[in-house]
């Protein structure tokens, strides 16, 4: 017994009152430090659930990019933090969760109650409450431990997780991302992409992101393929010759490599109108922007709405970028990402990309290996023959 | 008349508070111990009578004739050397037998006057024997002092000394020429107790204590002063909020018409408990928190109360009669029901 403690000694009342509520307060504490991290499980599992569901379903949005996982991740702490700051115990809730633990008869609870009064009556039941509470541990109390429904959302957190880390979505399975190989259509690739947040280039989670920053540039070159073909286009980085070459069989505009630009599955499925990018013209709503294949919300109208000859010329920390046409970053993008579902005049948008292809025709910077490939090209798209 | 009760009212000192409670607990020991050398067996029904006596309660003890109900209310009212006073209750018991009346005496001046002659009642400890036999009219005579602790006769009010309990007896074989107790007499019994037929092993020694010649009596011991005290003490305990919630979960659990009473109390209760009942029941835990060291009522305190505290407050309706519902699987019930089992 602490002198504080004693009754007999005429210890004010408000000591042992004192005693009392911070040593609850320090079980509380635990209690809801538990709480929090059975809420960020539970929290984490619906975040990953929902987010798997997005990942599987609509292939426009990916979270498999670090940033992604990150915004993932806060959302999660913010709902648990929510989740226990709402359900927090009260001092009296955990003094009850303690006589209950610890079979204190009510004696932690009676000193809660009784905390204002200065009775000698209220002051020996403090006292004796303060005494069992200085001998008791908070483990004790409230122990780490895995209950069922902890253990089942981890579960199925896992679970989730995992089929967000790994593409489960069938037409991906064998996409660019998965061979270390960049679109020669993305806009990251192109070096159109700021180094920002990329929602729709999941190579930046497999490490290839082939262009992020100004010194990056898509240079149309001369394909490395020992039989070259005219028809083929592409694309590597300044500072990087980890990117292979991709040739486009004559007549596909496809890499042979990637089935799922092939099939054109991705923006069909999804009914999405995919951007795309050439040469470093953001080509949206084409009738072959989907061909592009690429998701990138970033990408997205980046070269496209406002420039009055359809292409956007990248300012001077871009100028290295061949080709000649940039899409330029997003930051320049007036109109700003499009929403996932938003829809756009489809006849709009083929005016715009048809005024882009007939200034990059008309512009003399495109090599002459590579002139009939995008004439061909952008001819396809005014005639309307792109994979919808 | 105002009263002197001679009680030290509330304690200010914890030390003072502690130093009481030790000598409750020391106290309620020795009537145990003196009790049981007269009145053998029935420990629990023991400490329900010490528990209601020193909360001052009245005890209603129900038991077949020749088990001692008599002789343990008189141990308990020589080991603590208290007054006590025996009314045997017949039909023609009147009022005037058992609060007293004012008679014409002569004063040493030779003067004639009205003086109050104290009936029975005046005392610590009054066994009211067969209490069901007495009148409805005599009942009301105990009804008053039992509840108010005074009585009124010719217009003047004589109050009791306390301490005052009043320990009923009835018989519930012989019930032809009784007059049931109506249920606002029962419901001011603090505690129904109920004496069972002793084991084979109390039964010989009750043989051998009774019919031998040694002849043992209680040591008396204390007096009134400390059972008033005690009586203060016992009330300066308090309730956790468990215990309480408990106490009103149960009262009005018994009720028929309350939402969420077990099923067995809406097919066989006519009347739930009353307010008394809860009163009771946070009394007697108080006086149990005492004597288990404690300063506060804790929900344990109020489980083995509950029984005694309910079992004569619960009305039965025509079915639960006719079925023979007994009071104590009521209880029981609605002790699972509220999680106070």
């Amino acid at each position: 017994m602490t002198p504080a403690s004693k009754p007999a000694s005429g210890v004010a009342h408000e000591t042992t009152a004192d005693a009392v509520v911070a040593t609850v307060s320090r079980f509380r504490a635990r209690a809801v430090a538990i709480m929090f991290v059975r809420q960020l499980v539970m929290a984490a599992t619906l975040v990953a659930v929902v987010a798997a569901g997005f990942e599987v379903t609509s292939p426009t949005i990916i979270f498999g990019d670090p940033t992604t996982l990150a915004f993932a991740a806060l959302t999660a702490l913010v709902m648990a933090g929510a989740t226990t700051y709402i359900r927090r115990p009260s001092l009296v809730f955990t003094g009850a969760a303690i006589d209950r633990s610890l079979q204190f008869q009510d004696h932690v609870v009676a000193a809660l109650a009784l905390a204002d009064d200065g009775s000698p009556v209220a002051a020996l039941v403090r006292r004796d409450a303060l005494d069992r509470l200085r001998k008791a541990r908070t483990a004790d109390v409230f122990p780490v431990e895995l209950d069922r429904r902890v253990t089942a959302s981890a579960v199925v957190f896992s679970v989730a997780l995992a089929a967000i880390l790994t593409d489960v979505t069938p037409q991906r399975l064998d996409s660019p991302r998965a061979s270390n190989e960049a679109s020669p259509f993305d806009a990251s690739t192109t070096g159109d992409a700021p180094a920002g947040p990329n929602f729709g280039d999941p190579s930046e989670s497999a490490g290839v992101r082939a262009v992020a920053s100004s010194n990056t540039a898509a240079v149309p070159r001369e394909p490395t393929d020992p039989s070259p073909r005219e028809d083929t286009i592409t694309t590597k980085t300044a500072d990087s010759s980890s990117s292979g070459a991709m040739e486009t069989p004559p007549g596909t505009m496809w890499p042979a490599n990637d089935s799922s630009r092939g099939a054109g599955s991705r923006a069909d499925s999804a009914g999405a109108v995919r951007p795309a990018t050439i040469g470093g013209v953001a080509i949206a709503d084409a009738p072959g922007a989907a061909l592009s294949g690429r998701p990138s919300l970033r990408g997205t109208a980046a070269g496209v709405p406002t420039s009055a000859g359809g292409s956007q010329v990248t300012s001077e920390e871009s100028g290295t970028q061949a080709g000649g046409v940039s899409g330029g970053p997003l930051a320049t993008n007036a109109a700003g990402p499009r929403r996932f579902g938003a829809s756009r005049s489809r006849d709009a948008s083929t005016a715009v990309t048809r005024a882009q292809a007939d200034a990059v025709l008309t512009r003399d910077d495109i090599p002459p290996a590579r002139r009939r490939y995008v004439r061909e090209y952008f001819l396809r798209l005014q005639s309307g023959g792109g994979k919808r | 008349v105002i009263d002197d009760r001679g009680s030290s009212g509330t304690t200010s000192s914890p030390a003072a508070i502690e130093a009481q409670a030790a000598v409750f607990r020391e106290c309620f020991s020795h009537l145990q111990m003196e009790i049981g050398k007269v009145f053998v067996g029935h420990r629990a029904l023991v400490d329900q009578l010490l528990l209601c006596f020193f909360c001052q309660g009245h005890g209603l003890i129900e038991g077949s004739p020749g088990l001692g109900k008599t002789l343990l209310v008189r141990t308990l009212s020589d080991a603590l050397n208290l007054r006590f006073a025996r009314i045997q209750c017949t039909p023609d018991l009147m009022p005037a037998d058992v609060t007293g009346t004012n008679l014409l005496v002569e004063s040493p001046s030779g003067q004639r006057e009205f003086a109050f002659q104290r009936g029975p009642i005046f005392a610590n400890v009054v066994l009211a024997d067969e209490l069901n036999r007495a009148t409805p009219r005599t009942q009301s005579a105990f009804l008053e002092a039992m509840q108010e602790r005074h009585v009124t006769v010719f217009g003047v009010t004589h109050p009791l000394e306390e301490p005052f309990s009043v320990f009923a007896t009835q018989n519930p074989i012989e019930m032809e020429g009784t007059y049931p107790l109506p249920e606002a007499q029962l419901d001011r019994f603090f505690f129904k107790l109920r004496i069972a037929m002793p084991s084979v092993e109390d039964l010989a020694e009750i043989l051998d204590r009774t019919t031998s010649v040694a002849r043992v009596r209680a040591t008396p011991r204390y007096g009134a002063v400390t059972v008033r005290e005690m009586f203060d003490l016992i009330k300066q305990v308090r309730v956790a909020e468990p215990a309480l919630r408990l106490v009103l979960r149960l009262v009005r659990a018994t009720h028929p018409d309350v939402e969420g009473a077990p099923k067995i109390v809406k097919t066989y209760v006519k009347y739930g408990a009353s307010p008394r009942a809860a009163q009771s029941m946070i009394l007697a835990a108080k006086a149990l928190a005492l004597l288990a060291g404690r300063y506060h009522v804790a929900a344990d305190d109020v489980r083995p109360v509950v029984l005694p505290a309910l079992s004569h407050r619960i009305i039965r309706n025509f079915h639960g009669e006719m079925e023979q519902v007994t009071n104590e699987s009521i209880i029981e019930r609605v002790l699972d029901a509220v999680g106070g089992g």
